[in-house]
């Protein structure tokens, strides 16, 4: 008991001391530190997720600009998954921060609510005339540019080399599988106990990859002005069909569904043997490969009427908050110029959005072999598909395709009655 | 009680065979309840001294054929963990401090005092138990940022300096404080402060104990309301430093299993020091 | 016993009884200004927040741009909503199913630990530990134990020779797992206040049971069960309120899924507030999440004062 309370004594005089010594040092406990990530002058802040190479990408872009410009940049990583909730509370509080990075499909509701700077008159004349048209849509609204596409990615099918030996692998856009050709070489693979064919990545915000098959089908989820449902159509019904069967074969894992969880960690654990999955992967997934003493290709998207490859990767956008417009949209007009771009897409091994990087080699860090198949495999993302994925209300209707398609793949429900009842959803989020 | 009487005949058949072989089933019982109650954590420990690659493949092993300290290292390269640990102390510490103190006073006031809308508070302060957090987050950190703590330790720390739960603790365990004992000090002249000092404070150790290890607890865990507050990777804390092992690009079970563990530590600590008076604490605390 | 607290401050000093006016007013000062820390906080930090979420619950709000008043527009919605109508009926099962189990199994643990054993005290800090885990690091570790296809629970049910239970793609199996690893964290918490409990129960009640002849479960039925009702009435409140509350937990194990199985009001409206941009709408959840909780409590209050008058 004695010495019970002596160490609780000393417990409590260790635990003042150390909050007093922490005190005295200062760092958290010091009011008015500065605004955190807020827009203040003298300095450009940040907001962003990264993965390690991203960041060291991003600082090295940052200190050349800085160098020149005069002005610092401060980075605010936050985590992926809750990478916007703070955003979103500092814009509410009116001290968003300068800058933040935003997905194509998010970047719409930011610009509807008028929450970013508009960069149309203030980004070099003609310099968004560098990148390509599908990105350029995506990063205007109602024809004022929001943002600049500093990036972007795109999925190939990766396959462990030793379970495809037998079939035949695509090796050009020309030659790509069929859908039906995709389904017998994933039909002839082994299953059994966690043992499945493959996943594929539409998983949470990744729902609106699902529409490639859609979009494969010549199938469209919005109407052609933008203004309307048209998902509820022959072509989405064969896609959701057929998509659907992919759980109702047993050729996926079950939690793979839109809600599940991320399928390129079951492609590294050997659970499943192909994976659509983006390139910004390559770095999580090579490493794994190599000290498993395993091997893994990769290969185009299945392509049906045509082929179709999803809109991935980041725009980075000014607030309207900022007090320093000027500098943030030369900070962006740099970061997304051919030679930082160029080297943030080698570090990071994802792809570039201008023009005049498509057709060079880039140096990447890691399979640059497969990183040209990716290079391909994204000029077949289309401008009509991307202005569909842009919306401003797309964030809401990708919750809505997380629902819908979740009912088709895991309770079974009849495509006609999902895509119906998704096109119900989406006129609602629409209007 | 009178129930108990009600029906006595069948007790009677007890044997003392039957106490003998009730004490060892009640001891197989408890450790094999322990035992399952272990497992995640034996689990998570194991994951931590794995290889990451030869946790999914390959047969099951209940014991790491190669353990190493790689999942670790990962994280601590990755993150400046132990500025986050000293971090998390720092905050977890202070707060501590600042709740029970608050917690000791309200619940003494609404205890041992009479006073006009003393119903009306006590009822609005156990109210506040039934706010969803996550729901009012936006408002409240409007306000913190109008006050310009954002990015401060005080941000995490005042808004959850008031807990109704220990408001509610302190002032069931003070109902049982004799009232004479506070009149006999009030007659020597003692003022309202001096009471509370040298006369209550002493008779709670229990409650103290009680309320050190809950909100220690609360706030060393706490993981939404710090990661929005907070801006600056200096200032982070442990569990937002694990938010950033599990994320876009695929989960490393071995470094996350490995700090959560460690993050765990400082909660054991502070449960090992005060579990004594634990339990007399809640006990007094008229949960019963 | 609240009406006899006061006296002990109120009481007239002996010799020099001012006014009684006077005396009260001069501990009501007191009283209000030993509060005043906690009421400023409460005030500012719980219930502005509190009132300005009921205000934005009659707007329609991404959170930032402009907001427009809709009235009782998201109430309207809210009712003919099925998800939130299906997240209310996952709160009220994940509430049935947890609480009333971990009091059981707390109970019968503290019963067992009420009496000496060697290691009791290991025994009572490792069901205790699970507690004080922060609910991430408990959702982190349930999704990779419980994981469907490589997890440790499938692994070890395959190698016996059993299917694998499908904990993450099946609605009763991500329920299962959601309430087994709840279950997991508050037995211990339950076990601790029980032990208490049963610590203030006299033993000559327990005696003059057994001198009657009533057996080890008539004493529990008849005499522990009943003294314990404070406490359990306190454990069901607490358990009832924190399941209505439950965020962390789901939020990383299941993320709601699959399809709405495990969608709770408090993930429903973090998801429609942080994911759909739908602030107005995510606070009307919360305002009506704070009335559920709120009606519940005072039902149990109500019951239980009733039975206080009944004694």
């Amino acid at each position: 008991m004695i010495s019970g309370r002596l160490s609780r004594r000393g417990f409590l005089g260790a635990s003042a001391a150390g909050a007093l010594a922490l005190t005295g040092c200062g760092t958290g406990f010091a009011l008015q530190r500065g605004d955190g990530t807020g827009s203040t002058e003298g300095r450009l802040s940040f907001t962003l997720w990264a993965g390690e190479a991203e960041l060291a990408a991003f600082r090295t872009v940052a200190e050349r600009w800085t160098a020149t410009s005069g002005i610092p940049v401060a980075f605010n990583v936050v985590p992926f998954s809750e990478a916007l909730t703070g955003v979103d509370a500092n814009l509410a509080s009116d001290r968003g921060p300068d800058l933040f990075r935003v997905t194509y499909q998010d970047i719409g509701i930011y610009a509807a609510g008028g929450a970013l700077l508009d960069l149309t008159d203030l980004l070099p004349a003609g310099y968004v005339d560098g990148f390509g048209e599908a990105f350029v849509s995506a990063v205007q609204s109602g024809g004022r540019v929001y943002g600049v596409p500093h990036h972007t990615d795109t999925s190939l099918v990766l396959y462990d080399t030793e379970a495809l030996a037998g079939a035949r692998i695509p090796g050009s856009l020309d030659e790509a599988w069929t859908w039906e050709e995709f389904r017998s070489v994933a039909a002839g693979l082994p299953t059994g106990d966690a043992q499945f064919a493959f996943g594929v990545n539409w998983q949470l915000a990744g729902a609106y990859r699902w529409l490639n098959w859609v979009d494969q089908r010549g199938g469209r989820l919005l109407t052609d002005d933008l203004d309307g449902p048209a998902i509820d159509s022959r072509a989405g019904r064969d896609a959701l069909a057929f998509t659907q069967a992919f759980f109702t074969d047993g050729l996926v894992p079950p939690t793979t569904s839109t809600k599940g969880s991320y399928v390129d960690e079951l492609f590294t654990t050997g659970t499943i043997a192909m994976v659509f999955a983006g390139d910004f992967l390559l770095p999580t997934i090579d490493p794994a490969f190599v000290s498993a003493g395993r091997e893994y290709g990769a290969t185009f998207l299945p392509a049906d009427e045509r082929a179709s490859a999803d809109l991935g990767g980041n725009a980075v956008v000014a607030t309207a908050q900022s007090v320093n417009p000027e500098a943030a949209a030369d900070f962006l007009a740099f970061l997304a110029d051919d030679e930082q771009q160029a080297l943030f897409c080698a570090q990071a091994t994802v792809l570039p959005t201008r023009t005049a990087l498509l057709g060079e080699r880039l140096d990447y860090a890691v399979r640059p072999d497969l990183m040209e198949l990716f290079v391909e495999q994204a000029t077949t993302i289309t401008p009509q598909l991307s202005a569909q994925v842009t919306v401003p209300q797309f964030n809401a209707v990708n919750a809505s395709m997380v629902d819908r398609l979740e009912q088709a793949f895991l309770a079974g429900d009849d495509p006609g009655e999902v895509l119906a009842a998704l096109a119900e959803d989406v006129a609602g989020r629409l209007s | 009680m009178s129930t108990a009487v009600r029906t006595p005949s069948r007790g009677a058949r007890r044997s003392p065979r039957g106490g003998a072989g009730w004490a060892s089933w009640r001891a197989v019982a408890l450790v094999a309840g322990a035992l399952v109650m272990v497992f995640p954590l034996y689990w998570m420990v194991i994951t931590a001294f794995s290889d990451q690659g030869a946790l999914t493949s390959g047969p099951l092993r209940f014991f790491p054929e190669n353990p190493t300290l790689d999942g670790f290292r990962r994280a601590f390269t990755l993150l400046p963990f132990g500025q986050f640990f000293v971090n998390s102390t720092a905050i977890a510490l202070v707060a501590m401090a600042l709740s029970v103190t608050l917690n000791l006073l309200a619940g003494y006031v609404l205890a041992k005092y009479r006073f006009r809308g003393q119903q009306v508070v006590f009822i609005m302060i156990v109210s506040t138990l039934m706010i969803p957090v996550q729901v009012v987050m936006v408002p409240q950190f409007q306000l913190v940022a109008g006050l310009g703590w954002i990015n401060s330790y005080w941000a995490v720390i005042i808004p959850r300096a008031a807990e109704a739960f220990g408001i509610f603790l302190c002032r069931q365990f003070m109902l049982g404080i004799p009232d004479e004992v506070l009149e006999a000090a009030r007659l020597d002249g003692a003022g309202h402060l001096r009471i509370f000092w040298s006369v209550v404070l002493p008779m709670s150790r229990p409650l103290i104990a009680v309320l050190v290890i809950l909100t220690f607890m609360y706030r060393w865990n706490e993981f939404a309301w710090p990661l929005i507050v907070l801006n600056d990777q200096q200032l982070f804390t442990v569990p937002i430093g694990l938010s950033f092992l599990q994320g876009e690009y695929g989960t490393d079970y071995p470094a996350l299993m490995g700090m959560a563990l460690l993050s765990t530590l400082p909660v054991l600590v502070v449960f090992a020091v005060f579990q004594r008076q634990f339990v007399e604490g809640v006990a007094r605390s008229g949960l019963r | 016993m609240t009406t006899a607290a006061p006296a002990a401050v109120t009481a007239p000093v002996p010799g020099d009884p001012p006014p009684r006016r006077r005396r009260i007013s001069r501990d009501t000062v007191a009283a209000w200004g030993l509060l005043s820390p906690n009421l400023v906080v409460f005030g500012v930090f719980l219930f502005i927040p509190l009132l300005a979420t009921v205000w934005l619950s009659l707007y329609s709000s991404s959170g930032f741009g402009p907001r427009e008043f809709v009235g009782a527009d998201n109430y309207t919605e809210l009712f003919g909503d099925s998800t939130f109508w299906r997240a209310t009926a996952n709160t009220g099962l994940y509430a049935l199913l947890t609480v009333p189990v971990s009091l059981a199994l707390g109970l019968g643990i503290a019963l067992a630990m009420n009496r000496p054993l060697r290691g009791r005290g290991v025994l009572r800090g490792i069901y205790y530990v699970p507690y004080v885990i922060s609910g991430v690091v408990v959702a982190v570790a349930g999704r990779w134990i419980f994981n469907e296809n490589v997890g440790v629970v499938n692994r070890l049910l395959r190698s016996a020779g059993l299917d694998g239970v499908p904990w993450q793609s099946d609605a009763v199996g991500a329920m299962g797992s959601l309430v087994l690893i709840s279950i997991w964290t508050k037995v211990g918490f339950v076990m601790v206040v029980y032990l208490a409990g049963l610590q203030s129960i006299p033993k000559e009640y327990l005696e003059a049971a057994q001198t009657d002849g009533a057996g080890r479960w008539q004493r529990l039925r008849y005499v522990v069960v009943p003294l314990l009702k404070p406490t359990t009435i306190f454990l069901v409140v607490l358990g009832v309120i924190e399941s209505f509350q439950v965020f962390d937990v789901v939020y990383v194990l299941t993320g709601g899924g699959p399809g709405n199985a495990t969608e709770m009001l408090v993930t429903y409206a973090y998801a429609e507030g942080f994911d759909a941009r739908r602030q107005g709408y995510a606070a009307t959840i919360g305002v009506v999440t704070y009335l559920f909780i709120a009606v519940l409590t005072a039902l149990w209050y109500r019951r239980q004062r009733a039975q206080e008058a009944d004694l």
